[in-house]
């Protein structure tokens, strides 16, 4: 599919906006997509984090001041219900501004920004490392250099492994239907994130929330 | 013993190694945004379920409640990097009510609860180990999740207050002494190179820009995207350059500036050694010149541990808690030179 906005390169970035309660989709090429960013603001973020001599706030305030937030950055990061966190009431620009979220549901909730900006300033979205109450990570079967091999067993045992195994095995089992697609359309998704199809990710994302959407109303 | 008292591995570069872990509880807003009720309630579980592991723990570590610590106190703990300025200088009052940590003997551990994330475990090893830092990190993070529900997200991995954190929640860094590539102005060129690969080098004492005593904090900055094991080990190789590098700057010094250096170095002990009073700069960065002296084989009744020593003595903080009474910037001087010629004078009777 070709970029939306310069109708010349490959399109590779899917972004989709709530403005002023009308739903919008862009397919865009990379370069595209960052104008668009950086257009609405967001695209500063890294700058901001480079810039601690300029205060916490200085890039709300720069905005702020100009009258450009309410112009420049999407509706839905303003105004509109979608705008603040249901849970502690923090709005993008609030972490803008700070440049701290509000609260462990913001990063469900501002995902999709999310993960624009940590296109930027990680690398990528899409966690790797270990998992709480494990030791290592299953990315982790890798020897490493010098002196730290030498501790780098524990990680890679097979005890380990076989632990992961049975509690794969009993998640699997204790899934409704339901659950199990919801599951499977996340891996797949974790799979597009990890080569970088980002098109097909953002699809399988939209396909787990209508089928979550569909479960809450079941119950 | 105290762990900053003790020599690692690759001593004469890095001097230490550090491993910091972000770790949050679901349920509960990020610490800024707790009220004063949750902040208190939230504070007692996390010290709790560290306290739970076993029975032991109460022998291996102790609980101090930074509300009822002195100014000098907190302060002879940030220089001891036992604590971080942001957990003491909170502007937001909320946090500083459920500000505590929890800190093992040896003080290698520390575990600040109340930083901007709910809990900061922090572990810290002599010279380059790395891998150790990590291992005792872990081993806590374990002891937390085990008995907290951690906020975590398949995609995004450990959820933080700021998103250069979230991931891994991982941030390793080292403190390298590198007077070699200072004196020929490759500090810039190797800042510029290690950014692009996703790590950061900074002065680790005083402002951003200049770096005083030749001390450096390298750290990476990425933590989502890469395992915590491949990010040690990118760390790893490139500190192993840094220090090879490092070396031939120091042979190539030696071999260029002669007796020059050899005369430079001789007069800086003899001012360690007389001085009446001496600023927390000026000490830093006669520190750093005693060791790279040691490091090229001058003073050979003074080895590492001496520099350990003076370094862990010399903070304001510490100097004013071991007097046990608040001192001007000026008496401080006058303390501080004293303690450097104490400990000067003992490492070099004792040893002959």
């Amino acid at each position: 599919m070709k970029c939306e906005n310069c109708n010349e390169r490959e399109a590779s970035v899917h972004i989709k906006q709530n403005i002023n309660g009308v739903e919008s989709e862009q397919y865009l090429c990379p370069q595209c997509a960052a104008a668009h960013q950086s257009h609405y603001s967001v695209g500063d973020f890294n700058q901001f984090f480079t810039n601690p001599a300029f205060g916490k706030s200085w890039l709300g305030d720069l905005l702020g001041n100009a009258g450009m937030l309410s112009h420049t950055m999407p509706q839905t990061t303003v105004n509109s219900a979608a705008a603040r966190c249901p849970k502690c009431n923090w709005s993008f620009e609030d972490i803008n501004k700070t440049g701290l979220l509000g609260c462990p549901h913001c990063y469900e909730h501002f995902e999709s920004s999310l993960k624009g900006l940590f296109q930027r300033i990680q690398r990528g979205s899409q966690h790797v490392g270990r998992k709480p109450g494990r030791r290592g990570s299953e990315h982790d079967n890798v020897v490493v250099t010098g002196s730290v091999s030498d501790n780098n067993a524990k990680y890679t045992d097979l005890k380990a492994d076989q632990d992961q195994t049975t509690q794969n095995e009993r998640e699997t089992k204790e899934l409704s239907p339901l659950e199990q697609k919801i599951k499977s359309l996340k891996e797949q998704q974790d799979e597009a994130v990890a080569r970088e199809d980002y098109l097909a990710a953002a699809r399988l994302r939209d396909e787990i929330k209508e089928l979550r959407e569909g479960k809450e109303e079941d119950q | 013993m105290s762990w900053y008292l003790t020599c690692g591995p690759e001593q004469d570069v890095i001097l230490s190694s550090r491993v910091r872990l972000a770790r949050n509880v679901d349920t509960y807003p990020f610490t800024g945004h707790l009220d004063d009720q949750q902040a208190v309630e939230l504070s007692q579980k996390i010290r709790d379920s560290i306290y739970a592991a076993n029975s032991k723990m109460p022998d291996l570590y102790r609980d101090l409640d930074l509300t009822e610590l002195t100014d000098v106190a907190c302060e002879a703990l940030v220089e001891q990097r036992l604590i971080s300025e942001e957990l003491l200088h909170s502007p937001n009052k909320r946090r500083k009510a459920a500000s505590r940590v929890v800190i093992s003997n040896d003080e290698s551990v520390s575990i600040m609860i109340g930083e901007e994330d709910h809990i900061r475990i922090q572990a810290m090893t002599p010279g380059l180990d790395l891998q150790s830092a990590y291992k005792q990190a872990e081993e806590i993070a374990l002891l937390v999740e085990e008995r907290l529900p951690i906020a975590y997200d398949e995609l995004f991995g450990f959820l933080t207050a700021c998103p250069t954190n979230t991931g891994t929640g991982m941030r390793a860094s080292v403190m390298a002494h590198l007077p070699g590539l200072t004196h020929y102005k490759q500090i810039d060129q190797l800042r510029r190179k290690l950014d692009r690969m996703g790590f950061t080098v900074r002065g680790a004492y005083g402002e951003h820009s200049k770096a005083v005593g030749c001390l450096y904090q390298i750290s990476n900055q990425v933590t989502l995207g890469l395992s915590e094991l491949d990010i040690l080990s990118d760390l790893r190789s490139i500190i192993d350059q840094i220090i090879q590098l490092e070396r031939k700057a120091r042979q190539k010094m030696q071999e260029h500036s002669g007796t020059k250096l050899e005369d430079k170095l001789y007069r800086n002990l003899g001012v360690l050694q007389q001085a009446r009073y001496i600023s927390g700069a000026e000490a830093l960065e006669r520190i750093s010149d005693l060791a790279l002296a040691i490091e090229l084989g001058y003073f050979t009744d003074l080895d590492f541990k001496t520099i350990k020593k003076l370094l862990a003595a010399i903070g304001a903080g510490t100097i004013q808690q071991s007097c046990g009474e608040q001192l001007s910037a000026d008496q401080c001087a006058n303390h501080r030179a004293k303690k450097i010629r104490d400990i000067l004078y003992k490492e070099i009777t004792n040893k002959e």
